[in-house]
């Protein structure tokens, strides 16, 4: 490997200095790293003479800061996993050059791979191995560079049967292209006049290549509007299509040989290819949205738990597990299945089913549910429901059940599609009716009737819109999980806001200290106490100091837990005498103290809980510590916009009276539309009787993300919520909320425009028809004109809308 | 003009050798990822 340090070019930055990985701002207590973790990654990658991502990133990344830094998911410590042949994981932070070249690096690490290779459309990363290695041995040393790697649980054969399906469109596409394009130079010869034996060699040479597109190109038509349309006894957009293909096909072999030389295999061919185009560029955005959103659950249900038998502790896979079995979950696993517990004690982060922040003490006894997360000591459980039957198994269950129905909402390019439908059939029958005594008149007319009134526009609008559309959304880092929802949303006129977690950040922070905090030695003793406490107060708390000063912690004596409820230790003074320090909760009603609020000029947010220090003997406070669950920053604007565009706000909480009101009263939402203390069902129930757009953080919200018109969920796991809602906003949560209705707004608007042109050009092109004004020059020269208008429509309305 | 029986069959068939390129070059994988060599361009100087 060549030394790049000559290649680097020298990076001159002015200002403070900054950390040499992360380009943070450093204090002056430091000297070129901002932290630990940093530099352990600059050490590893310079051992490992990877120096090069470094010149790499401050070259070709334009501003590092501009990303948001991923939401990691925690590491589960399920080490029995092991991947072995070709693996794919999706890997979420990775924006630039350097970082798909030290991913591509990852062999260097990790010796029994034998390569990788990132793909940086869809952000999967393709891993082959040479034997079988620990799955957490891969998740974790991307975790270590600070990528978020999911597993994609899916077989080989899925990934190879959606490579071929594009692999057999491309085909098909080439195969069109090739053929319409020399049918088109050969028709030429036809239109300027052409005649005698050389005619009937162009006419049979065209046939010869009209063949292949007619049948191979165009099978996907056939299959879809006529052979699936029988069995379902629905009508598609591809039904016209399909019919015109055939009648146009039969109609001009007919008249090669019997009738009056009059071929439509050119305009045919050309319509077979810009369809097929227009549908293959849809399917590889949907592909790249879709390739993002395999269920973690899945991934969870694969990996091996310690169960116990009367010989000891034994690891098996979870589908070997009975209801009535005791298995052992350790701090950081996740529960397979539902159970009770029979031993320990510990915290359960149960945000998955309840979409509460705060951890559960749990104590023998006790219930636990799958998918929630263990998150201090070892339990022993007796499982009482597995798979399908544990409580999130049936959440998940009724969230399938309503995705299902809503895939069945109506649209607007179908019901073109029949009005068009009944517009042939009417004028068909006029046709036969008229020139009953003239077979070969009708029969001419009916060929021309059946090839004009092909609804190109209409099945090459919808395609393309969407495109265009879900590929914008997933630049702005929108996941839309089916086109249909674009259309509709605009149609919904209420909006429905869980709290936590989507209107607050839904986690413990310390909003509030006294003034003064920092300056004395106050900031210190609560970081050596807090330090020793497992509460997750107390994480928050060391986060919060360590943040805003890192330091080193002092050494703590005698730490014991106060019987009311707080915490107390000796922490020696800067005369190395021992004082005794306590910090205890307050008594707090989260309304009724606004004075002081006011005072700081902080937004009025929920103060859960409120921590007084104090050094024993002293008789004053030394200061006073708020923590609460804030509200998103920049939320207020926000909320302001939708409702005066016209959108009727609720919000759904499963919180307090008080938290609730306090939100709804700040962000301007009536209280008669404030439902509080609602449970995860009462959510649903609301849901489904009301015309809604739901908004929701998408673990807790599975079930009333899945039960309204709509469902947009702002956080959490990216694999759950595409899985499960029907736009997922990644980036910004619901800051994003009016970019996507203005998406939703302008893709209906657009569909409309192109469809109602589309319908008006192909019913007066039905009438040329019957007069008989149309002959396969016209219908070579007009179909492409108007497919291009639809395509100008389609194209340019994006283009104005993004400028 | 009887020579364009022999000539327009021969220029489909020259055509045809390009669709069948397109066709191994499709199968092979070349339009599946149509995004990270543009990145991967940039550091082939570097090593490799």
């Amino acid at each position: 490997m060549q030394k790049d340090k000559t290649t680097a070019p020298a990076v001159i930055r002015t200002g403070p200095a900054t950390c040499k990985h992360c380009h943070d701002t450093l204090l002056p207590s430091q000297e070129a790293f901002c932290c630990e973790a940093c530099k352990m990654v600059y050490t590893i990658l310079q051992d490992q003479n990877l120096g090069t991502y470094y010149a790499l990133r401050n070259e070709l990344c334009e501003d590092v800061e501009r990303f948001p830094r991923p939401q990691i998911p925690n590491a589960v410590e399920d080490e029995g996993t092991l991947v072995q042949g070709t693996e794919r994981f999706y890997i979420q932070g990775v924006h630039c050059t350097a970082c798909l070249w030290l991913i591509e690096q990852l062999p260097v690490f990790i010796p029994t791979l034998s390569s990788a290779h990132m793909d940086m459309s869809s952000h999967v990363l393709t891993l082959h191995f040479k034997e079988a290695t620990p799955l957490n041995a891969i998740t974790q040393q991307l975790q270590i560079w600070g990528y978020g790697a999911t597993w994609i649980a899916e077989s080989g054969q899925e990934i190879h049967l959606a490579q071929q399906e594009r692999h057999h469109m491309l085909w098909r596409i080439g195969v069109a292209a090739f053929c319409s394009g020399n049918l088109m130079i050969l028709s030429l010869a036809a239109y300027t006049g052409i005649e005698g034996t050389l005619s009937r060699y162009f006419e049979m040479l065209s046939l010869f290549l009209a063949l292949p597109v007619l049948t191979f190109s165009a099978w996907p038509f056939y299959q879809k509007g006529v052979l699936s349309a029988l069995r379902s006894r629905t009508f598609s957009t591809d039904t016209p299509i399909a019919l015109s293909l055939f009648f146009g096909s039969l109609g001009s072999v007919y008249e090669i040989f019997w009738g009056s030389h009059q071929l439509y295999f050119d305009s045919l061919s050309m319509l077979v290819f810009l369809l097929l185009f227009s549908r293959y560029l849809l399917l590889r955005t949907q592909q790249r949205i879709w390739s993002q959103s395999y269920p973690q659950f899945e991934t969870r249900h694969t990996s091996k738990v310690a169960k116990k038998t009367d010989t000891g502790i034994e690891k098996v896979n979870v589908d070997q597990l009975h209801v009535g079995d005791h298995i052992r979950v350790f701090r950081g696993q996740t529960f397979v299945a539902d159970g009770k517990i029979i031993l320990g004690h510990s915290r359960v982060d149960q945000a998955l089913l309840t979409g509460e922040p705060y951890p559960l003490k749990v104590a023998p006894g006790d219930w636990v549910y799958r998918g929630t997360q263990n998150q201090q000591n070892a339990l022993d459980i007796e499982i009482t429901a597995l798979g399908q039957n544990t409580r999130l198994g049936k959440i998940l269950e009724t969230a399938r059940h309503f995705s299902a129905q809503k895939s069945r909402w109506i649209r607007t390019a179908e019901t073109a599609a029949r009005i068009l439908a009944l517009g042939i059939v009417i004028m068909s029958a006029l046709i036969f009716f008229n020139f009953w005594d003239q077979p070969t008149v009708a029969l001419s007319r009916f060929l021309a009737l059946s090839i004009i009134a092909c609804p190109c526009g209409l099945a090459l609008a919808t395609p393309l819109i969407f495109h265009l559309s879900l590929k914008a959304a997933l630049n702005r880092g929108i996941f839309v999980r089916h086109p249909n929802v674009l259309e509709n949303l605009p149609t919904l006129k209420t909006l429905v806001f869980d709290k936590t977690g989507t209107l607050t950040r839904g986690n413990f922070d310390v909003l509030w200290t006294s003034p003064g905090f920092f300056d004395s030695e106050v900031s210190k003793a609560v970081l050596a106490l807090e330090s020793c406490s497992q509460h997750p107060v107390a994480a928050s708390l060391v986060r919060y100091i360590q943040a805003q000063q890192p330091q080193a912690v002092q050494d703590v004596r005698g730490f014991h837990i106060l019987p009311a409820g707080g915490i107390a230790g000796e922490i020696q003074d800067a005369n190395g005498k021992f004082q005794l320090w306590k910090i205890q909760p307050v008594a707090y009603a989260g309304e009724t103290n606004t004075d002081t609020l006011s005072q700081t000029k902080l937004q009025p947010e929920l103060h859960l809980h409120v921590l007084k220090v104090s050094v024993d003997g002293v008789a004053e406070l030394q200061a006073q510590i708020r923590l609460g669950d804030a509200l998103i920053p920049n939320i207020k604007p926000v909320i302001a916009q939708l409702k005066d565009t016209g959108y009727k706000l609720y919000l759904l909480s499963g919180d307090s009276k008080a938290a609730c009101y306090q939100v709804a009263n700040h962000l301007g939402i009536e209280r008669e539309h404030v439902y509080y203390g609602q449970t995860p069902e009462d959510k649903a129930q609301f849901l489904q009787t009301h015309d809604a757009i739901m908004i929701g953080d998408g673990i807790n919200d599975l079930e009333a993300l899945s039960c309204a018109k709509v469902g947009i969920s702002v956080q959490g796991g990216l694999e759950e919520n595409v899985c499960q809602s029907d736009i997922y906003l990644a980036e910004q949560g619901v800051l994003q909320l009016p970019e996507v209705l203005a998406l939703a707004k302008q893709t209906r608007q657009l569909l409309l425009i192109t469809l109602g042109f589309a319908l008006l050009y192909n019913l007066s092109t039905i009438m040329a028809a019957v007069a008989g004004y149309i002959t396969p020059l016209s219908a070579a020269i007009l179909m492409p004109i108007s497919a291009f208008a639809v395509i100008a429509i389609a194209v340019g309305g994006h283009h104005r809308w993004k400028s | 003009m009887e020579v364009l029986i022999l000539f327009v069959p021969l220029a489909i068939c020259v055509s045809f050798a390009f669709l069948l390129a397109f066709l191994w070059a499709s199968k092979a994988g070349q339009f599946d990822d149509l995004e990270t060599p543009a990145y991967r361009i940039l550091y082939d100087e570097i090593e490799r």
